[in-house]
């Protein structure tokens, strides 16, 4: 969809609201009866939500914005992919060598082609976050040796 | 009662003996002024990720840093826009106007000059105010009730929701998600898990700092990563200018530069605004009492001056809620509420009362950052004009590696690496869709204040929802939130009458 993102959004935030406000409603009372209720904050929230997708959706379908473009460009579904694996990854693999592979895939996936910076940006990431986090804040980050 | 009495002021002056205070003051100046004038960096994802490293630090060594980060980002987002016509942050978008010719006529060294100089004055002014004010202020709160923290919590989401980039439905979406988020957990009055889906690492509820990393810091980076590899030209810096002749300049123009101050300090007083708007105001009054012969938009110097001086006069502004009320005037202020909560300080009405001492301190840190950002500045102008040239596909990779070891080293968990990737990509949404991040982050943090007040105001008044309307200071807080309903949907049914119809595709 290339078009129209707040169609999109508004459709998008009603799914989401309508999901939150039967969660809410399945939140229980507590043990008193007299005091406001903990699902009744997340069931105002929710159903303002509601409101608010309803309210953007008729707006966008009577108004259409002019086209806007995908959402994202391949680049970025690339570094977004490539991102959410190295979290994923984080606490399983050593830091230095985790940052090492993330840095350099990632400035290869963005375009750069300069084999000096290549090499050495990653290994100064690496070497300031052992500087800083493993040295200076005395911050365990996860290692295999 | 006098909150800052002589033993007060000689306690909270004393934080500045410690010579680890002045080395995390500088620090956090420098690493402002990089983030600042790294275009797509900004002061509150400096802050952000500066965040976990304060749990080793004592009080006010971890303020020290924030705020030197705090008065240096403000300022430094006018480098890119003075040299590559970029604002570094929203707040120096009006900066560009006056800035980028003043750099194109070969005067880039003076108007960076002027802009550290007006940022100086800015903060100087409401620094001042801060001083003067916030303990007038704290003690009309100290009699303020739950009705009237609930009310003033609405006004402050209201205020995010109705500066939000012109629309306020998308400003209330983004409030209403983050108060949203703020839910999940163990409900502390009852014990009852909400949106918690039997998962353990849910039960304390969402973490906020891989919330604040993952919205300002990571979003952001997905968002740049479009734009990579794009070589940047910066303007040459010519003729250079010293600190005292632009500093004399900006006296000639002492009556614009208070002015900007003032308002700057206003708009940072007013719960959720910032320095975006603080600038364009100050300029659009500027051009208003412009006289014959000023050249604004052609590198006026007027222009520079009010927009940094107004820019970072929110910062003193900024804290006035947040020290007497608990709610954040701007998003670093909102990240600040984390700060001191990590150091077991709880901002708000009683903040004055039971810290004063550490109110006195975060005066004076606020000053002497004022003074390393104007040092760091005119010392490192040419290496600072170096940063705004560094691609994306360096930024990028460096950040998303710091962000997650930022968060990781705060718990050592994996889920909450995760839950800032899971942010990053709500936040990258929000910003594609034209929904304000920050308005998200400011609605994590006030949603706890809105419930635990909403609820106990309701309990203490027999669940009588009139209470809201018929006591005095909370009717005429509601009656203001109305007015500013009121007129966003005038300024939004304006805008739409201007707007030419879409044509069918």
């Amino acid at each position: 969809m290339t078009r129209n993102l707040d169609l999109l959004a508004g459709l998008a935030l009603m799914a989401l609201s309508a999901l939150l406000v039967v969660w809410s409603l399945g939140i229980e009372q507590g043990p008193d009866a007299n005091a406001v209720g903990p699902g009744v904050v997340p069931l105002i929230c929710s159903f303002g939500l509601l409101l608010c997708g309803l309210i953007l959706t008729v707006q966008s379908w009577r108004r259409p914005n002019p086209a806007t473009g995908p959402l994202m460009d391949r680049r970025q579904w690339m570094v977004a992919g490539l991102s959410l694996g190295y979290l994923a990854a984080y606490s399983a693999v050593d830091f230095r060598l985790g940052t090492l592979v993330y840095v350099a895939a990632c400035m290869a996936l963005l375009g750069c082609r300069n084999w000096r910076a290549l090499v050495l940006t990653p290994l100064a990431t690496m070497a300031f976050l052992w500087l800083v986090f493993q040295n200076l804040f005395k911050a365990a980050l996860p290692t295999w040796i | 009662m006098d909150l800052i009495t002589y033993d007060v002021l000689v306690q909270g002056l004393g934080a500045l003996s410690d010579p680890w205070v002045w080395v995390w003051l500088w620090v956090g100046s420098f690493v402002g002024l990089v983030f600042g004038a790294t275009p797509g960096l900004t002061a509150p994802a400096a802050i952000a990720l500066v965040l976990p490293l304060t749990y080793s630090m004592g009080l006010h060594a971890s303020m020290a840093l924030l705020l030197g980060i705090y008065c240096s980002g403000y300022f430094a987002g006018s480098i890119p826009a003075i040299l590559i016509n970029t604002p570094g942050t929203p707040g120096n978008a009006a900066t560009v106007i006056e800035g980028y010719q003043m750099a194109r006529q070969g005067r880039g060294d003076e108007a960076i000059t002027l802009a550290v100089v007006s940022s100086f004055n800015g903060v100087l002014v409401s620094v001042l105010v801060l001083l003067l004010f916030a303990p007038l202020l704290a003690q009309v709160t100290l009699m303020f009730t739950s009705v009237e923290y609930f009310a003033l919590a609405f006004l402050g989401v209201l205020c995010i929701a109705g500066i939000s980039q012109g629309s306020m439905l998308k400003g209330v979406v983004a409030v209403l998600l983050g108060v949203l988020v703020s839910t999940v957990g163990i409900d502390e009055a009852s014990g009852v898990p909400r949106f918690t889906f039997d998962r353990p690492e849910l039960l304390a509820g969402l973490a906020l700092i891989p919330a604040l990393i993952g919205l300002f810091a990571f979003a952001e980076m997905l968002v740049q990563s479009r734009s990579s590899h794009r070589t940047i030209q910066a303007t040459e810096l010519e003729r250079s200018a010293g600190v005292v002749a632009v500093f004399m300049t900006t006296m000639r123009h002492r009556w614009l530069s208070l002015k900007s101050a003032l308002i700057g300090v206003v708009i940072g007083i007013l719960p959720g605004t910032g320095p975006a708007i603080a600038s364009w105001i100050a300029y659009g009054e500027a051009v208003r009492a412009s006289k014959p012969g000023d050249r604004f938009g052609q590198g006026e110097k007027k222009g520079l001056i009010a927009c940094e001086t107004s820019n970072n006069a929110v910062i003193g502004g900024a804290m006035v809620p947040l020290l007497t009320l608990g709610i954040p005037g701007d998003p670093v202020t909102a990240i600040l509420v984390g700060a001191l909560m990590i150091q077991g300080i709880q901002p708000g009405p009683f903040f004055m009362r039971d810290q004063a001492p550490l109110f006195v301190a975060i005066v004076a840190m606020l000053l002497v950052s004022n003074v390393a950002m104007v040092a760091w500045a005119s010392a490192a102008k040419r290496a600072a004009a170096r940063i705004v040239t560094v691609p994306s596909h360096v930024i990028v990779p460096v950040v998303i590696a710091v962000s997650a070891s930022a968060v990781y080293a705060v718990n050592h968990t994996s889920f909450e690496v995760l839950l800032m990737g899971v942010f990053g990509l709500v936040g990258f949404l929000l910003l594609r869709h034209g929904f304000p991040v920050a308005a998200m982050v400011l609605g994590i943090v006030l949603g706890p204040i809105l419930e635990v007040n909403f609820r106990n105001a309701l309990v203490a008044h027999e669940m009588d929802l009139t209470v809201f309307l018929t006591r005095p200071i909370s009717a005429a807080i509601f009656a203001v939130a109305g007015a500013i309903v009121v007129f966003n949907l005038w300024r939004a049914r304006q805008a739409q009458a201007r707007r030419p119809p879409a044509s069918p595709s």
